[in-house]
């Protein structure tokens, strides 16, 4: 049996950009990831084993399939290759259960879970419109676990005003990006990762002691200075390593209001953990940051 | 070489010339109508038979079918019907069968009709309110060694035999225990059917099967006394291979009939990339065009769900259930899509079936009008189940035409009103009197296979609006006859772009022609769909039709 995860959310969610991420990302799984649309999907070349039209075979074992209107079709495609754990992308307007039930129904697969992404910044206007407003708000009470995304520059009460809305155990994208095990088993994902089940008397999580940052696989070295020099004064030390975009590695470490940066040659991380020593409001930095981890 | 028809009455939906007796007829266009004597100055300086076949009926305008799906037809008609409600088709009426045991000696008896023991075997229409439950045991009671496949009626569920199960080679290994599959009874529905219908698929969609079917489907329009229809998505299965088999089948000398080809944008995006390449493609297709296959500037797009399924988008008060509708395509996606081919010039067919999603496709039109106003832009609502008095006067205000399917009326309101959405709104679905009121270009379409491909029929629900259980549905939305058959002739050709070629009868316009044994405008309207269809004439050449066609 392979083990089946259902990634479902509106438009703009960031469905894709997590499964952009999965793809090319740390964890040792050889996956299967079912998209809805292909042209959407950013991998660099370089990862890019064998490409014929309907499937995208990467360097890493993992398969990318286009669902093109028959998602039993894609499954059944998906047995015949060595694949550990297939992800679905769920179409914007479908309900996850909806396409949660091939997990159950579909011979060769179990149902790992369903999660489904919320942009934090159009939630409430989401839930609000017209012809989406119950659309997005059954998708939302259909999740194992809801991801929240395009959360750093909102104001607490904003994120507060967002997470009234969930019913189900949540976690942040940037959460999900540094420990993936979520995705594998979104059900149970409570020990893989803290996650709040949120109440109305919750804590928010706007700030981590310690956050750590999954970066992309090549990352602009100028918006790396420029997300130091607007450290919080909060920020109390860094350290992390990544690849810049002429394909050289450094380590960088921060203290002080300093930020050090040499040649690396350790290995192939691309992560940054920051330490805080105190809760903060959001600002420039977080936007900086989601912008170098959008790349 | 002219050919005069002459008729009882010619009914020509010209409203310069309403009536006439005469028509003639050069090769496949008109030349003049009227009577004898007006078209002298024709018959004395050109060599002329009068063609007398038609003298003792009446002549109207090839009937037109803007919206049905040749592709579902061709997998559906190859299949035998075990129905509760009688079906004529062509080659035989389908007689109702209303019991249990009735089903199992139709069943045995088609079984035993094919000579191969092993040749698989399907039938559609079982329904358990009539035909009791039903098993994998039950069918193999009745045909052990044949693979037998029973297809319910709302195509969302089936069953099959031992000997089906073991063709398919779906095992209890792999399809026991698992959820919307009871291998147990060989009943597969909802993803389970998916799976089913994966392991039927090389079957049903094979060259063979599929050419008999489309074979089916050119008797069947023909049956229907139409001369020119519209596939409403063509690429719903794969578009080269749809095309194939069109030009294998239809694109022949015995074809009664033209087909107006309209493209699917949703099923193109499966192999394009965005939709301004989907434009380049459709800029190239009328090149393809043939004299029976006719590629031009229209184009589908989808809004909300399947109305038999109750997955229309309805505004509030929403569903007596509390369940919701949904979207085949995201509103942005769609706005987004219908802005590419807009500003391409193209002519935008929306289904439509909810207020909701009616509601959805004006303000995506408001808005496209706002941006880049277009005049003759034949955007049309497609199905229009739902709607409200208000919208309808925003569809005439954009704009935009109507085209119906109003057979919705017949089979759901009565079941609409109890389990849907009320009697109120149930009984007001297709809102079609409205729609004439405010000068709208209304059109019906069967839509087939969801409602049988007889206009005469879908003008009888019209102007009736009697439902299947015999009540009359909201008679302030009925149409007069006059508008019934202008919406199954030159309104239907308004909304498919070929207005100045057919959908009337006058001077110049392809010789395209319906010949009834009634007249439909001096008959009760209650037998409307009862006029015998004698034969049509296509492009000049008769079509008879066999006794009892209509
Ligand atoms: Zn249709």
């Amino acid at each position: 049996m392979i083990p089946l995860t259902v990634i479902g959310g509106y438009l703009g969610a960031g469905k894709t950009t997590l499964i952009n991420r999965l793809l090319a990302g740390e964890h040792s799984r050889h996956l299967g990831v079912l998209v809805n649309d292909f042209g959407d999907i950013n991998i660099d070349v370089d990862l890019i084993a064998q490409h014929d039209g309907e499937t995208l075979a990467l360097t890493n074992g993992c398969v990318c399939c286009s669902i093109s209107d028959d998602l039993g079709a894609a499954l059944e495609s998906m047995r015949t290759k060595e694949i550990d754990h297939v992800l679905i992308e769920a179409s914007g307007v479908a309900q996850p259960a909806r396409v949660a039930d091939y997990g159950l129904t579909w011979p060769g697969f179990e149902l790992a879970g369903t999660l489904v992404l919320i942009n934090a910044e159009a939630l409430l206007k989401q839930l609000q419109d017209k012809f989406v407003g119950e659309l997005v708000a059954t998708q939302l009470t259909q999740a194992d676990l809801v991801i929240v995304t395009r959360d750093s520059g909102l104001s607490s009460a904003q994120r507060s005003a967002v997470l009234d809305q969930l019913s189900r155990p949540y976690t942040t994208f940037d959460r999900i990006a540094h420990e993936p095990e979520a995705v594998f088993n979104p059900a149970g994902g409570a020990s893989a990762v803290p996650i709040a089940n949120h109440t109305n008397q919750v804590n928010v999580p706007s700030t981590f002691d310690s956050r750590s940052v999954e970066l992309p696989q090549r990352v602009n070295s100028a918006l790396i200075a420029e997300l130091f020099k607007l450290a919080p004064s909060e920020l109390a030390r860094a350290k992390g390593w990544f690849t810049d975009q002429q394909d050289s590695r450094w380590q960088i470490q921060y203290a002080g209001g300093e930020l050090r940066c040499e040649a690396d040659t350790t290995g192939s991380a691309n992560r940054i953990v920051f330490i805080f020593s105190a809760d903060r409001a959001p600002g420039q930095f977080d936007r900086v940051l989601s912008e170098l981890l959008m790349l | 070489m002219l050919t005069v028809y002459t008729a009882k009455s010619i009914i020509t939906m010209n409203a310069s010339q309403p009536r006439a007796t005469a028509v003639a007829v050069r090769e496949d266009r008109i030349i003049e109508v009227g009577n004898l004597e007006s078209m002298q100055p024709w018959l004395t300086s050109h060599e002329h038979v009068i063609d007398t076949r038609f003298a003792d009926h009446i002549i109207t305008p090839g009937f037109i079918d803007p919206h049905l799906h040749p592709t579902m037809a061709a997998v559906l008609l190859p299949m035998e019907f075990i129905t509760a409600m009688e079906w004529k088709l062509p080659w035989g009426t389908v007689a109702p069968v209303t019991t249990e045991a009735g089903f199992d000696s139709r069943l045995a008896e088609l079984s035993s009709a094919i000579p191969d023991a092993d040749e698989p075997l399907f039938i559609w229409g079982f329904h358990q309110l009539w035909h009791g439950s039903m098993s994998r045991k039950r069918i193999d009671r009745i045909a052990a060694q044949r693979p037998v496949v029973v297809w319910h009626r709302s195509f969302h569920e089936l069953y099959m035999n031992d000997a089906a199960l073991t063709w398919l080679q779906i095992t209890q290994a792999e399809a026991g225990n698992r959820k919307q599959i009871d291998y147990a009874n060989g009943h597969f529905f909802e993803n389970g059917l998916g799976y089913a219908i994966g392991k039927l698929n090389p079957y049903i969609l094979s060259p063979e099967k599929y050419a008999h079917g489309l074979e089916r489907l050119k008797q069947v329009v023909h049956y229907g006394g139409h001369t020119t229809i519209a596939d409403m998505a063509v690429g719903i299965f794969d578009f080269a291979m749809e095309w194939e088999a069109s030009k294998e089948v239809i694109d022949r000398e015995d074809t009664p009939f033209r087909v107006v080809m309209v493209p699917s944008a949703l099923a193109l995006r499966r192999n394009h990339k965005d939709d301004e390449s989907i434009v380049s493609f459709l800029q190239e297709l009328p090149e393809r065009n043939t004299s029976r296959l006719l590629f031009g500037d229209h184009v589908k797009l989808f809004a909300d769900g399947a109305f038999f399924s109750q997955l229309a988008q309805v505004g509030p008060p929403g569903y007596i259930d509390g369940h919701h509708g949904e979207w085949l395509m995201a509103p942005e996606q769609l706005e987004a899509a219908a802005r590419v081919y807009w500003n391409a010039g193209y002519k935008i067919h929306l289904h439509v079936t909810g207020d909701l999603g009616l509601e959805l496709g004006l303000d995506v039109l408001s808005k496209l009008q706002w941006e880049r106003p277009r005049f003759d832009h034949g955007f049309t609502f497609e199905h229009f189940g739902f709607s409200t008095p208000e919208q309808v006067a925003r569809i005439a205000r954009l704009g935009a035409h109507v085209s119906a399917n109003v057979y919705y009326l017949h089979e759901l309101s009565d079941i609409y009103a109890r389990e849907g959405i009320g009697y109120e709104r149930a009984s007001q679905m297709a809102r079609l009197g409205s729609c004439v009121a405010q000068g709208i270009c209304t059109t019906l379409h069967s839509d087939f296979t969801m409602a049988p491909a007889q206009p005469l029929n879908s003008a009888w629900v019209a102007v009736n609006r009697i439902n299947c259980e015999g009540d009359v549905m909201c008679v302030e939305e009925a149409l007069t006859v006059e508008d019934a058959l202008a919406a199954i002739t030159i309104n239907a050709a308004q909304v498919i772009g070929m207005a100045d070629e057919v959908g009337s009868i006058r001077a110049g316009k392809k010789a395209d022609f319906t010949i009834l044994a009634q007249d439909p405008l001096a008959i009760d309207p209650l037998h409307l769909k009862d006029i015998r269809i004698v034969s049509t004439v296509y492009e000049g050449v008769p079509f008879p039709l066999e006794e009892g066609a209509g």
